[in-house]
């Protein structure tokens, strides 16, 4: 079945889109990583409006792929969890624009 | 819900997050509280007022800094901004301390007038110097609105624009005004900091933990 949707897209000439980032809750946390060079996780948890699991389990997802580093460094006395995206990640996020844009174009 | 989606949209609404504390806006009003008082007390020594008006706003940021590390950070996390938006605030430090030097300069300035004699434009402004401070204030406001992005300092410019020249037209003391309008710039920024703390408030270290553990 997969196969036959690849022809599909194929057959119209869209270009792939990223699935891994094409789900919305991942595409909002690489999106405000995009514009940023790091941010720890409470920040992208305010700015997302996301809960801790939620974010957890996407950031797991991102992280898999490489598209995100996860570091900790201690602040003070605390430990603080940054994240930041991956040259990978980044060329990934652009390419999808790219593509969406395409896309977009293609069905308008 | 917000429709704008773009980047720059996004990147400007992570770097305003840091304004929303307030804190601004409460160290605003207290140094014109200050200074309303000051215009009370030693309003023959300008110069003092303006030297003293420098030395503050060179001290704020880094008292700003430190409290932005204790209130805003931990409720609001951290963020390392892009090159092109630390350039920016690298630019607006440069621009608070050239104001800050003004201020200092202009202390000197009527320092020596009032021991050499006052240029007849300077006693124009004196006369008037309600309407002078309002504008000032008013450019000021806006000026500093714009490096920083922060809308509300708009509608505070606007404010000083009505309430200070109001005094010349309504014949009261001129530092009655400036007291009043750093009361209500405090009420603002209260306001803005109440809301703030509400909305977010402090993670559970056991939140952070748990999810740093995950990882």
């Amino acid at each position: 079945m997969s196969k036959e949707k690849t022809d599909d897209q194929e057959l119209l000439g869209l270009p792939k889109i990223d699935k891994i980032i094409h789900e919305p809750a991942r595409l909002i946390i690489v999106a405000h990583l995009y514009v940023v060079e790091s941010a720890d996780f409470l920040f992208l948890k305010r700015q997302t409006g996301m809960s801790w699991g939620n974010l957890s389990t996407h950031m797991s997802k991102l992280e898999r792929v490489e598209y995100v580093k996860v570091s900790k460094e201690i602040v003070g006395k605390k430990i603080s969890t940054s994240v930041q995206l991956t040259d990978e990640g980044r060329s990934a996020f652009e390419e999808y624009r790219e593509n969406l844009r395409k896309v977009a174009e293609a069905l308008w | 819900m917000n429709n704008k989606f773009g980047l720059k949209e996004l990147e400007k609404r992570s770097y305003l997050s840091y304004y929303k504390d307030g804190l601004i806006d409460l160290f605003i009003a207290v140094f014109i509280i200050f200074f309303g008082f000051g215009l009370m007390f030693i309003r023959e020594y300008w110069y003092i007022l303006f030297g003293g008006m420098g030395g503050v706003i060179a001290v704020i940021p880094s008292i700003l800094t430190s409290l932005k590390q204790k209130i805003t950070v931990p409720r609001i996390g951290h963020v390392d901004f892009s090159v092109g938006r630390k350039n920016k605030i690298n630019n607006n430090m440069i621009a608070l301390t050239a104001l800050a030097v003004l201020s200092a300069l202009s202390g000197l300035f009527t320092f020596i007038v009032s021991t050499e004699g006052i240029p007849s434009w300077f006693v124009f402004a004196l006369d008037n110097s309600s309407l002078t401070f309002g504008l000032l204030g008013a450019s000021l406001f806006g000026f500093i609105g714009y490096m920083y992005q922060i809308r509300r300092f708009f509608f505070y410019g606007l404010g000083i624009l009505i309430i200070l020249p109001s005094s010349y037209f309504m014949q009261t003391p001129f530092h009655f005004h400036i007291i009043l309008l750093g009361f209500i710039i405090l009420l603002s920024g209260v306001t803005y900091l109440s809301r703030f703390l509400r909305e977010y408030p402090k993670p559970s270290t056991d939140d952070l933990e748990t999810l740093s553990e995950k990882k």
